[in-house]
């Protein structure tokens, strides 16, 4: 039971936070407030009026570019700005690209570490300013939608204007709360970048040439002003390699309690404040729900097979096993020998890579929910997951609409709520309709290549890469587990989660690194391509969607009409969701985790 | 990595990636 607590207990008090939060966002995207002197001068040189739909994604794009943009040269002069005191150089010119691109689309997929490439320069200008505006770019691509259904394509509101309020009425203020609570709890706030401190056991970390001990450099940074908006953006990226496993990134329980809840604040109230802005909350709850339901099941499925089962890996074999494998000449007999398992208790589950500050099921938990809102945060290694377990945080990637990422997991969900009722209608021989406007052969081209996308850019790069060489040397494990930390980085880029399987060799970090992993460059320019193409069409394509469907005039409701308020339509929601998840990638998943499970090489149940 | 090199390329690519979501923008006008 304990272990259920922590879980429920996180959901439920984000849940409640999020009802009065999307009051409060809906008031401030509706532009209902009334801004202070000091901040209407800002907000009437922002306000552009209003742009059309095709403005306001050109807006979008032209900033986003601006941002890597920005993001790059920071990085590129990062040996000559100050806050260096360890002296970082430049980081590899593809690690660079791969990192601005990452960054600027809330991503945060991490080919480095930050504790090791990154100075406190890049730290604050690079990375916390990504925080704040990747995430935000999401949130006014939801609002643009909002507007165009609402109001029609020429009224979808100021990009400027909205980025603002975002940041200035959402971000900063629960940010500067979450800060000071992460304060008092202990996590450092120093522009300092290292202490430099002799450890306690004298030569532990090796002697210099004259004899004497070494001392250890211990990173620090300005923590408490980074990791609020690294959960409440769901942008992921850790101040250090570890992420939220590093005791300065989550110091006690109740920084994991509340970094979990942050990570998820944003994404629920969206959905909420959708409902609220269409003056369709009942539908938005439906919505809710179907998320909730979905997420309790990732986290239900990830805490079980992982909390519940032993680690395959360390179990005992006492028997030997004789197997046979297909091989391009024919079959070939194995045998495993009997292993004698390592002397560790696993009553309480698979332990590997977890820390145990948290709790035992922290873990897991942990990684369904952060793979769900798309943060990408971890505090757990992914790759220590159970097999089965590992499968709930690629799922969460795969349909990339549980609550979501800020503003495209509504979007996303948006996609599916157009198929679903397309399909609906079709059943049923009417034509579909959503929120009273008919669905047509744009709309549906259009959520298409806003769904397909997403698979295409994970299933073609992972077959590419474990195909060559490009991923067969990037592995740190054989097998099936190997097809897997190539799938999940793929998954991961797609889905702008940013969370890795790490076990994958594709760091070349500094520029001057003697050793870098051998594959690192294809890995790096394929995560751009992937990262930027599953950002921006998935939100372009809607965009347009609902600029046509708000210039539709709305056919009044009837007897006939599709109620979109209604358990049976949770139903329509979440069977066209698993459906076109599990047909989308069931092969992949039974070529990885599945296949992992069930063989025996290396390791198997 | 030589900069001169890499530097131009890379970045050059992650605006063309982004050059064309602005293809897509403009392909969407037209479906």
């Amino acid at each position: 039971m304990n272990m259920w607590l922590l879980p429920i207990s996180m959901l439920l008090t984000t849940a409640l936070l999020a009802i009065p939060l999307s009051r409060y966002l809906a008031w401030i995207m509706n532009g209902e407030y009334k801004a202070p002197g000091f901040l209407k001068w800002f907000e009437d040189r922002l306000d552009t009026g209003n742009l059309n739909w095709k403005q306001y994604t050109v807006a979008l794009l032209v900033f986003n570019a601006l941002l890597f943009t920005y993001s790059y040269v920071i990085m590129a002069i990062q040996p000559w700005m100050p806050l260096n005191e360890l002296h970082r150089g430049m980081l590899a010119p593809t690690t660079m690209a791969h990192a601005a691109m990452s960054l600027s689309t809330n991503t945060d997929l991490q080919h480095w570490s930050g504790d090791v490439h990154f100075s406190n320069f890049s730290q604050i200008f690079v990375m916390i300013a990504n925080f704040f505006f990747s995430a935000s770019i999401g949130f006014c691509a939801l609002a643009a939608i909002i507007r165009a259904l609402r109001f029609g394509p020429d009224k979808v509101g100021s990009f400027f204007l909205d980025m603002w309020r975002v940041m200035i009425y959402m971000f900063l203020p629960v940010g500067f709360v979450f800060s000071l609570i992460c304060l008092q709890q202990g996590m450092p706030m120093t522009f300092k970048s290292a202490h430099i401190v002799p450890t306690l056991e004298p030569a532990a970390m090796g002697t210099t040439d004259s004899g004497q001990a070494k001392q250890q450099t211990i990173v620090v940074g300005p923590l408490a002003a980074f990791i609020p908006m690294k959960q409440l953006g769901t942008n992921g990226g850790g101040f250090f390699g570890a992420n939220s496993a590093h005791p300065f990134e989550n110091p006690t329980a109740l920084t994991n309690f509340l970094e979990s809840v942050a990570m998820m604040l944003f994404p629920m109230a969206l959905v909420l404040m959708y409902g609220r802005m269409l003056h369709k909350l009942k539908h938005a709850w439906v919505i809710f729900s179907v998320m909730m339901g979905l997420m309790i099941g990732t986290v239900v499925w990830t805490v079980y097979f992982d909390t519940y089962k032993p680690n395959p890996g360390i179990t005992a074999h006492p028997q030997e096993r004789h197997f046979e494998i297909a091989t391009a000449s024919g079959k070939k007999p194995v045998v495993l020998p009997a292993v004698a398992g390592l002397p560790v208790d696993q009553h309480l589950g698979n332990l590997e890579s977890k820390e145990l500050r948290f709790g035992t099921s922290a873990g897991a938990t942990f990684a369904a929910m952060t793979v769900d809102v798309t943060c990408g945060a971890v505090n757990c290694a992914h790759d220590s997951l159970n097999p089965m377990a590992a499968i709930s945080p690629m799922a969460g990637m795969w349909v990339n609409c549980i609550y979501g990422g800020k503003g495209v997991g509504m979007i996303n969900m948006l996609v599916f709520l157009i198929i679903g009722v397309f399909v609906a209608g079709q059943m049923v021989g009417r034509t579909p309709e959503y929120l009273g406007k008919k669905i047509g052969g744009r709309e549906m081209k259009l959520a298409m290549i806003g769904l397909l996308i997403h698979p295409i850019m994970i299933l073609w790069p992972t077959g590419i890469f474990a195909a060559t060489s490009w991923g067969q040397k990037a592995e740190f494990n054989p097998g099936p587990h190997g097809f897997s930390e190539i799938m999940y980085e793929f998954s991961s880029a797609s889905a702008n989660n940013g969370s890795g399987f790490e076990g994958l060799g594709d760091t070349w970090g500094l520029n001057d690194n003697p050793s870098p992993a051998p594959t690192s460059r294809p890995w790096d320019i394929a995560t751009v391509i992937v990262i930027c193409l599953s950002r921006f069409i998935p939100i372009i394509a809607p965009i347009a969607l609902a600029a046509g469907m708000g210039a539709k005039k709305a056919a009044p409701f009837g007897l006939g009409t599709m109620r979109d308020d209604t358990p049976t339509f949770a139903f329509l929601l979440t069977g066209t969701i698993v459906i076109l998840g599990a047909l989308l990638f069931l092969p992949v998943a039974a070529l990885g985790p599945v296949a992992e499970h069930l063989g025996p090489l290396p390791f198997g149940g | 990595m030589d900069l001169w090199t890499w530097i131009p390329l890379t970045f050059g690519l992650g605006i063309a990636v982004l050059g064309l979501c602005f293809a897509f923008l403009y392909a969407c006008e037209q479906i």
